[in-house]
């Protein structure tokens, strides 16, 4: 059960962001997580700091291969709270929090020199920790590559399951002999977009889309 | 001959869109037996036991159990001429059986695209449909006695020998050896007919696939003087196929003009006399000629 001030504060931040709260856990027993949307992390963070009187401990970023995390530490009165968001590779911009805890800019540059997370709106955006070559050669030292969890030689299976549902396609000499033997025509979630949209569905429940990396727009794992 | 079986066949992936053949061998076959086999509406891959069950089980459960919802619905069993979505459903199956936890989690997942979790279905290969339904007896009695001058090299493939704890692992692949031997076909033992085809390694590394596992079973099959392989798996037939121009091209290794592969359904379509151009044995891309000419007149 949540103790009286837990409850109160992730009750009050339930209540102001709603659907921008996509998940909650717990990095200990006494430790709650909440992980909002990264266009409503400045806005959970100050409804800490303004409706709690939290403060920021520090920012933690964590390099998942495809997203960044990152997980702003806030203390109140003893109370951990640790605010996550993600940030994806492709972007690797999110709004600095400089402009409600001026204290945050230390860190918001720390992490841009080490990762190379742009903080949109940061005071001073100089770097902190390596030399300004290192910014303008783009190094950032604990930045890794863009990879997922499909290995190179599964890409086109998982790709081609995700188009059509089947793992490989109709050649036109394929189709042309089906119709020579008089085969019936192939009744799949190739032919029936309905029965794609099944799939698509389960995919979205069970986060195979988000775990595979899946770019949904362009129909290509995002690696 | 009538008979009452019904079932949901589920073509996969392959047959369909690379070996049209199988399909068209297996719907003259099973009418010949009076077997009804009614098309599954909307399935998707099974999906594949090697890619999508290792990178996320839940999914891989999910759309299996999809499929066998969709048998279900039809009030039939499921069968299947593919030894990969043999093991998928197999697999499936099981898990949904003795697995909670996992079972509860599918049954929400199926609810939200509206279908239900599927229950009791049963599951045959080909191979069973063959040679328990129909009956080696009744293959052999009817088979035209055509192919014994054909020598023939079986590859059961990995996956048929997927078994429940009451059968024997050797039951099914016992079986298509049977099969095999009621077309009148002379099956070649060449010593290594458990040896994995190399096809799951070949999407790894090629060459390992290629050179140390493929060509070690063409040549053993070669040496014995063999005229067909006969395989209950589309993917082997792939492997086998396409492994042997692959093997011409890069590696200079080659089995006279090639070794004809079939699928055991099309072997049997032989035996009973069905013409090869009716099920399309030349879109093959081995020499199935060769195969021909060796059958009497």
């Amino acid at each position: 059960m949540e103790p009286i001030q837990e409850r109160g504060v992730l009750q009050n931040l339930r209540t102001q962001l709603e659907e921008a709260i996509v998940g909650e856990s717990r990095m200990a027993p006494d430790s709650p997580v909440i992980k909002v949307s990264k266009d409503k992390l400045v806005d959970a963070l100050k409804i800490l700091v303004e409706n709690h009187n939290a403060r920021l401990c520090t920012i933690s970023a964590v390099d998942n291969g495809l997203d960044f995390e990152l997980i702003y530490h806030m203390s109140i009165k003893g109370l951990i709270i640790h605010v996550k968001t993600s940030v994806t590779k492709e972007e690797s911009k999110v709004s600095s929090v400089t402009g409600i805890i001026p204290g945050a800019m230390t860190v918001e540059r720390e992490i841009w020199d080490l990762f190379q997370i742009e903080f949109d709106g940061i005071s001073d955006p100089r770097p902190l920790t390596l030399p300004k070559e290192w910014r303008e050669d783009k190094k950032a030292p604990l930045r890794k590559p863009m990879e997922g969890i499909v290995a190179e030689y599964q890409k086109p299976t998982v790709e081609t399951l995700m188009e059509q549902g089947q793992v490989f396609t109709m050649p036109s000499t394929v189709k042309m002999n089906r119709e020579k033997m008089k085969l019936p025509e192939v009744q799949t979630t190739m032919t029936r977009p309905e029965a794609l949209k099944e799939i698509h569905d389960v995919a979205h429940q069970v986060k195979f889309d988000e775990k595979v990396g899946y770019n949904w727009d362009k129909k290509k794992l995002r690696y | 001959m009538s008979s009452n079986k019904e079932y949901a066949m589920y073509w996969g992936c392959w047959v369909p869109s690379r070996q049209p053949s199988v399909e068209a061998a297996c719907r003259k076959v099973m009418d010949r037996f009076g077997i009804k086999i009614r098309d599954m509406e909307g399935v998707s891959c099974c999906p594949d036991p090697v890619v999508t069950e290792r990178l996320q089980r839940e999914m891989w459960l999910a759309l299996a159990a999809r499929n066998i919802s969709i048998a279900n619905s039809m009030g039939m069993d499921l069968a299947t001429v593919c030894n990969g979505c043999y093991e998928t459903f197999f697999e499936a199956i099981e898990t949904l059986k003795t697995d909670e936890t996992l079972r509860e989690e599918v049954k929400k997942i199926l609810e939200q695209i509206g279908k239900p979790l599927p229950s009791s279905t049963s599951l045959k290969h080909i191979v069973e449909i063959l040679g328990q339904d129909i009956g080696i007896n009744e293959i052999k009695n009817l088979s035209t006695n055509k192919l014994s001058k054909l020598n023939v090299a079986v590859h059961p493939g990995c996956h048929l020998f997927r078994a429940h704890d009451r059968e024997n692992v050797q039951d099914k692949p016992k079986l298509f050896e049977d099969i095999v031997d009621a077309t009148g076909a002379k099956r070649i033992d060449y010593g290594i007919q458990r040896f994995c085809c190399g096809y799951p390694h070949r999407i790894v590394k090629e060459e390992f696939s290629l050179k140390t596992m493929l060509a070690q079973k063409l040549k053993r099959m070669w040496e014995e003087g063999v005229d067909c392989i006969v395989v209950s798996c589309p993917a082997c037939n792939i492997q086998f196929e396409f492994g042997q121009l692959e093997l011409k091209r890069k590696y200079k290794m080659s089995f006279g003009e090639g070794i004809p592969v079939v699928h055991v359904v099309e072997l049997v379509a032989l035996a009973l006399g069905i013409k090869p151009e009716e099920f399309g044995l030349h879109t093959h891309r081995g020499p199935t000629k060769n195969i021909i000419t060796k059958m009497e007149k």
